[in-house]
């Protein structure tokens, strides 16, 4: 078969070799009389004088290294052709795509606004610094499938400000996404992805999974995983990346769920029902503006899980809860524990229509040393929810809308608290021009509540992704 | 609804998103509201309230006695220490009469073409005086509106400062900590005792021994010096008090801006301002009318000498910010020269360089200014500088026995 490659690829450079080649009636190896006139297929012209011996010997010597360097070529080519035989293969576990962004946002593009002088909440007066009481989300300005605030203005909490638009409209290189997944033998296989995100002040690697899969029964589906995994936490966590997320950004509560820790994952689906677990270093909180927490150790880890049932309705109606309780993170006390809960309920096709909901709970109590509160491990209480839902138009054409909510309260000792009230609407379209070229484009208000004054925070975002899958 | 589309359409033009519009780009209305109350501009103190009684209750004149008040601020002989006489000489003591109140709270002479306006010590080399922890000598703070409230409630009432001078306290005779609550306990525990060494009978001496001074204590009193020189003293008290609480420094820029006139300021002071009540969280502890909390912090000074400060914590009064343009060196130390470095060291989380007593008060975090905005916050510390005081308040009044002219 290469033969027959390395033929058709080398046919145009050899036909006018191989012509003369198969015209000449003596082979090059065979020493050719010196005083025979060389017979050719037409007659020579009489005003053309017969070569000399010396000639037609030079003209075989010219021919013979012609062949030998072709020959050379053949060689090569085929061993070109061996390469990318290999090669071709690694395109069945390698896979890129690349989410390119504009994007939009309001007043300084964050999504928090100090309580200057104690106006809105007086509580806090004599404790905490007004300027370090911010009132609102600090990703609620998220601008990309990750989340990521188009500004963190003075966060206290969140010191990375990887945009740091300062509220003007800019393009942005979302993620450069690695995939790679190979099955080993024996139900083993391994998978990682990571991405790069091109930022202005550093150039971020974010692994985020990396995983060592087993499947030990042949009749259960049953998958065991190692390393860091996905969370089992509500359903968002399964279309957060740009490639599966529909709409660009995610929603309020996803910070929540949408985290993949360090640890064992085991899921088995029987029938309708499916249950998942999660062992794991810490929370399942996403982690990308919390670095110095990914291979955190608390002693004992946190355990998560999640039982779904589906329902025969459309293509399916998954009803699922879920709950998670640890240490908490951040400080080293076993007895101080996080926990979290949620509901979720996911609608497949039905009349073309889907439709996805989640409601989660959840607290750290926080470690106080000291004589001020929360100071040594903060406290954060939070709930959120949201709605989604968007409708096959066409195949190719996607609108929808989501609705989500988030109230929390996050403190630590005199530093900061966030007093974030929010609910958001987002409306937008996405459109799968071909199967690995989507573009999506949404706009999203942001509305402050719990006494919190309205400031410019909406975003508008768009997002190019393109895959190789 | 419209509106949302045409946002949605313009997004890239931007300034569609203003729910509510930010009064000098920084503040909501809200926020606004509440620094114009909180930031109300003082009013100036009456002069002749909240003064010491005189001796027996007695009434008095308190416009002479702001007159006799700044004779005596000028007037070296009510201070000590007693010294012995030269050889020689009839064996009494006598006062050495060196040190007036203004020694250290005015300008001096030479001084006084630069800048005549303000109360306060800045003579080169000597940025520190007596203060309240002695022998620890501490900058000397400025007298200009030491009289006027940190507020007026809904009453009416003026909310008086609860301390005064750098640690609030001071050692009386028994060398026990006492509370300084006013002004007279600065004078009476700090300023007589300690800074000018002096005592009741030296400041009798000096008001029987001249007689210009009986004769505006009879004016103010109604009558003569008694020989008792506790009264004496007690009656300069109220002279002194009555004078100070006249100097009065206040109607700065800033004042009208909170007010409401919004071109009061220099853009770049708005925007110091901003960030004054803001990033910067100077008003954490400088806030209210007089921006000061009336409070003590340890803000982490470095300080060769570890100076302990108010009970041995570190912390040191939050001192006014009105007019400090004019009152440097800063801190309780002399420490910063300009008001850019102490912009700077605040910057850095106070106690950057540690060598101080105490605890850091947590409210001193680093944060990052740009240069601009370091410009910024001192183009609004200058903004705070108030009208000069009156003139006439600010000349040397103290008796000055004329020389016997020479019989040729």
């Amino acid at each position: 078969m290469k033969y027959a490659i390395a033929a058709l690829l080398l046919a145009p450079v050899l036909a006018p070799v191989l012509a003369v080649a198969d015209d000449d009636p003596v082979p090059s190896a065979q020493p050719v009389p010196a005083v025979e006139p060389v017979k050719t297929a037409e007659p020579v012209p009489e005003s053309v004088p017969a070569p000399s011996p010396d000639e037609l010997a030079a003209q075989i010597d010219a021919i013979d290294q012609d062949n030998r360097k072709l020959a050379r070529e053949n060689k090569n080519q085929d061993a070109k052709i061996q390469e990318l035989s290999k090669l071709k293969s690694l395109s069945r576990y390698i896979n890129v795509f690349v989410d390119v962004g504009a994007f939009a946002v309001g007043g300084d593009g964050s999504g928090i606004r100090p309580d200057i002088g104690h106006v809105y909440f007086p509580e806090y007066e004599g404790r905490i610094a007004g300027q370090w009481v911010f009132m609102g989300d600090p990703l609620s300005t998220a601008v990309n499938s990750l989340g990521e605030p188009s500004d963190t203005s003075t966060s206290r909490e969140i010191d990375r400000d990887t945009i740091n638009s300062e509220g003007r409209p800019s393009v942005l290189v979302n993620t450069i996404g690695v995939t790679i997944s190979r099955y080993i033998a024996g139900g083993v296989s391994v998978s990682a992805f990571a991405m790069l995100l091109p930022r202005a002040e550093d150039n971020l690697l974010d692994i985020q999974l990396a995983t060592i899969s087993y499947r030990p029964l042949d009749d259960k589906n049953l998958l065991l995983e190692a390393g860091k995994v996905d969370s089992v936490l509500g359903v968002e966590y399964r279309v957060q990346d740009a490639t599966r997320r529909k709409g660009v950004i995610p929603s309020l509560i996803c910070r929540y769920t949408c985290g993949r820790p360090f640890g064992v994952r085991a899921q088995l689906t029987e029938g309708r029902l499916t249950t998942s677990a999660t062992l794991t270093n810490g929370n399942n909180f996403q982690q990308i503006f919390e670095r110095d927490l990914m291979l955190k150790s608390n002693g004992l880890p946190t355990a998560s899980g999640h039982v779904q049932w589906m329902l025969p309705v459309g293509q399916g109606l998954e009803l699922g809860v879920s709950g998670a309780i640890g240490p908490q993170d951040g400080q080293s006390e076993l007895s101080v524990r996080q926990w979290h809960y949620g509901f979720d309920a996911r609608l497949l096709d039905f009349h073309s229509f889907d439709i996805t909901a989640e409601f989660v709970q959840g607290k750290q109590p926080g470690k106080t040393e000291s004589m001020t509160e929360c100071d040594a491990a903060p406290c954060l209480t939070y709930k959120g929810a949201y709605l989604l839902i968007d409708r096959y138009v066409t195949p190719k054409l996607i609108p929808y809308v989501r609705f989500d909510w988030r109230s929390a309260v996050h403190i630590r000792g005199t530093e900061f608290v966030y007093e974030s009230h929010t609910f958001r609407t987002t409306v937008g379209a996405q459109l799968e021009m071909t199967s690995q070229i989507i573009g999506k484009l949404e706009y999203t208000y942001n509305r402050e509540l719990g006494g919190i004054p309205q400031f410019p925070d909406d975003i508008v975002t768009t997002s190019l992704v393109v895959k190789t899958d | 609804m419209r509106r949302r589309l045409l946002c949605l359409v313009a997004s890239w033009v931007g300034g569609c998103w203003t729910e509510e519009p930010l009064i000098h780009d920084a503040f909501t209305a809200e926020q606004w509201a509440k620094l114009q109350e909180d930031y109300r501009p003082p009013v100036a103190p009456d002069p002749c309230e909240h003064l010491p009684s005189a001796a027996q209750d007695r009434p008095y004149d308190c416009e002479a006695a702001a007159r006799f008040g700044q004779q005596l601020f000028f007037e070296p002989k009510l201070s000590g220490p007693w010294v012995k006489p030269d050889l020689g000489k009839p064996e009494t003591w006598y006062p050495t009469a060196q040190t007036s109140c203004s020694t250290c709270h005015a300008t001096t002479l030479a001084n006084a073409a630069k800048d005549p306006a303000w109360y306060t010590d800045i003579r080169a080399g000597n940025a520190v005086s007596q203060g309240a922890s002695n022998p620890t000598p501490h900058n000397t703070l400025s007298l200009v509106n030491v009289g006027v409230a940190l507020a007026v409630d809904d009453d009416g009432q003026e909310v008086l400062r609860k301390w005064y001078g750098w640690t609030g306290e001071a050692l009386n005779a028994d060398k026990a900590i006492v509370d300084c609550n006013t002004p007279n306990d600065i004078v009476n525990k700090i300023a007589l005792p300690k800074a000018m060494q002096s005592d009741a009978e030296i400041v009798g001496l000096a008001i029987n021994k001249t007689p210009a001074y009986l004769a505006a204590y009879r004016d103010v009193f109604g009558q003569d010096a008694p020989t008792n020189a506790a009264s004496i003293q007690q009656n300069v008290y109220v002279a002194l008090g009555a004078y100070m609480r006249r100097l009065v420094s206040i109607e700065a820029p800033f004042d009208n801006f909170i007010r409401g006139k919004a071109d009061a300021m220099s853009p770049s002071a708005t925007r110091g301002f901003a960030l004054f009540v803001g990033k910067a969280m100077c008003a954490e502890c400088h806030r209210g009318s007089m921006f000061t909390d009336d409070d003590f912090h340890v803000t982490g000074v470095p300080d060769a000498t570890l100076d302990k400060g108010r009970g041995g914590t570190g912390e040191f009064y939050t001192v006014t910010l009105r007019n400090i343009e004019k009152t440097g060196p800063y801190m309780h130390k002399g420490t910063f020269m300009n008001l850019g470095e102490v912009i700077d060291f605040y910057s850095r989380g106070g106690g950057a360089w540690g060598g101080y007593t105490g605890h850091l008060d947590p409210l001193l975090q680093p944060f990052e200014l740009e240069p601009e905005e370091a410009e910024d916050l001192q183009a609004f510390l200058v903004a705070l500088t108030g009208l000069a005081v009156a003139p006439e308040l600010r000349v040397d009044t103290h008796h000055v026995p004329s020389v016997p002219r020479r019989v040729p």
